[in-house]
């Protein structure tokens, strides 16, 4: 068991080693996205200063607090796209029966989706949340010790991997959606913006949605709220693991189905 | 003007087939409008004004906002570009109608479907949260133009970033850049008043804010009378302005196209 899965890690370097020595290929476009990137990251940075700029506080969290939730949401989505970019690619496979050389390869489909893509631009975006952090956290008079920097780490882990569940489970709706596009990944990415902001800002049944259904509070509100010593998510915090199991759970129950369900439509 | 009318018919019905990438697309904004939304309503709990602003102001703002914004969504630069990448857009070449207005009458008919969509949706929600109250047959009618205008210089800027992908095959992240970059600097987040100072004076030199901003303050009224006429005469301008850019833009960059095979 464990043999097998040191198996698929080297393997999935292996593959992602192959796929980093495509940026060769696609120089500039590496350029341009760089620019881009983090071109709208100062866009957004922006609209938080502007907002604060105007008063001292939203939800009882100032600036550099907001900051730490916007981190952990900018880290996990750039470790989603530089480390699980296949996760994006679901759609298009099947729908042009791409996914066939998959399933007659002697290799888990779910790897082999997972590191059908890269996208460098995440290595970007994980590098500005990392500065993120650094202003948010030195400006915040945060108590650190072991325990909590092990926390620390620990959520952001967790939150990359819940957030690639997210966009994997949207994905794999294609399995049973069919069309050239599937927008509900789209959507779900976008949901991401009211995490931005603290919970306690939204209406109740907002709160439960974001909360329970699209666990987006799960990835920046309640770890950030702990770290910050924010009272009142104490419970919500043990269940983090629990959380990222089920969506881990999900994840793989989805695929299978999926792929019990496919039919190629020829290539 | 037949051909023209025809294209925007094509438009119309590309606006239909593909309904579902629009609703998504409105939906994902009617979610970044539903944050602002809350974000503000917490503020306003707090302080009565920010920036001259008021919630009854603020709310209208909101929505009104994502009514000037949500229109000539994503969707169409997004085809526009593939086609370009793809090498498709021979095939337009081809057509005795020039490149631009082929795109841009589509883009108009598909346009004209999306705003009507989302001002079913938009009106009934602002009704709700703001009812009808001063609301004035003139303002109605300078916001109507300066919508249209509006919806001018986006389109134009749209067609100057499809055109960037002659020269990249990442579309994606062009449209992506210029969504943020027009989302930002045309208000549709925040009202431009808030602004920091040294950042206004850069964006009043910018042709961003007419696509938002100059039509919300005509509507909820934060620009006297004066001011709204000189608002629609730079929109104006801009469009004149942004036209021969696009079409200097265009000769450079149609000038690299090589197609293989097709």
């Amino acid at each position: 068991m464990i043999k097998r899965w040191k198996r698929y890690f080297v393997i999935y370097w292996k593959i992602q080693l192959q796929n980093i020595k495509s940026l060769e290929q696609y120089r500039a476009d590496f350029f341009m996205m760089l620019f881009f990137t983090t071109l709208s990251q100062a866009c957004n940075l922006s609209v938080i200063g502007i907002i604060y700029s105007n008063i001292p506080s939203v939800g009882g969290w100032n600036m550099w607090e907001i900051l730490i939730l916007y981190g952990y949401l900018l880290f996990s989505e750039g470790s989603v796209n530089f480390f699980f970019q296949g996760a994006w690619k679901i759609t298009q496979m099947l729908n042009k029966a791409e996914i066939d050389r998959f399933l007659v390869r002697p290799l888990p489909v779910g790897l082999q989706l997972i590191t059908a893509k890269i996208d460098f631009d995440g290595l970007n975006k994980m590098f500005l949340a990392s500065v993120i952090f650094f202003l948010g956290f030195s400006h915040c008079r945060i108590n650190w010790r072991a325990v909590k920097v092990l926390y620390f780490v620990i959520t952001l882990v967790i939150a990359c991997i819940i957030r690639f569940c997210m966009i994997w489970i949207a994905s794999c709706t294609s399995f049973w959606l069919g069309g050239i596009k599937n927008s509900l990944n789209y959507f779900t990415l976008t949901i991401g913006e009211m995490a931005k902001y603290p919970l306690t800002i939204y209406p109740a049944v907002l709160n439960m949605v974001f909360a329970y259904i699209i666990p987006y509070a799960f990835i920046s509100y309640f770890p950030a709220s702990y770290l910050l010593g924010k009272s009142g998510c104490l419970w919500q915090n043990l269940m983090i693991p629990a959380v990222c199991g089920i969506m881990l759970f999900i994840a793989g129950q989805v695929l299978r189905r999926g792929l019990r369900r496919y039919e190629s439509n020829g290539n | 003007m037949k051909k023209y009318f025809t294209l925007m018919k094509c438009g119309m019905s590309e606006g239909i087939m593909y309904r579902s990438n629009f609703l998504t697309s409105m939906l994902a904004n009617f979610i970044q409008v539903a944050v602002l939304f809350f974000v503000w309503k917490s503020i306003f709990a707090y302080q009565p004004v920010v920036s001259g602003y008021t919630w009854e102001m603020m709310r209208k703002y909101v929505f009104v906002s994502f009514l000037c914004n949500s229109a000539l969504s994503f969707g169409f630069e997004m085809q526009a570009a593939d086609k370009i990448i793809s090498g498709d857009m021979v095939l337009d070449l081809l057509k005795p109608v020039s490149y631009r207005s082929i795109v841009f009458c589509r883009a108009a008919g598909t346009a004209l479907i999306e705003f009507f969509f989302t001002l079913v949706l938009v009106g009934a929600v602002y009704l709700a949260v703001n009812g009808a109250a001063g609301i004035t047959p003139i303002r109605l009618l300078l916001f109507l133009i300066s919508l249209v205008l509006g919806q001018g210089i986006k389109l134009q800027i749209q067609y100057f970033f499809s055109l960037i992908c002659f020269y990249t095959d990442n579309a994606y992240g062009v449209l992506k850049g210029r969504e943020i970059l027009t989302n930002f600097f045309s208000g549709a987040l925040i009202p431009l008043a808030m602004f920091p100072d040294f950042i206004r004076t850069v964006i009043d030199r910018l042709p961003f804010s007419g696509i938002v901003y100059v039509p919300c303050s005509i509507f909820i009224g934060t620009f006297p009378m004066r001011e709204c006429f000189e608002a629609l005469f730079f929109q104006i301008l801009w469009n004149v302005l942004l036209f021969l850019a696009g079409s200097i833009f265009w000769k450079k960059a149609s000038s690299v196209i090589s197609v293989y095979g097709g």
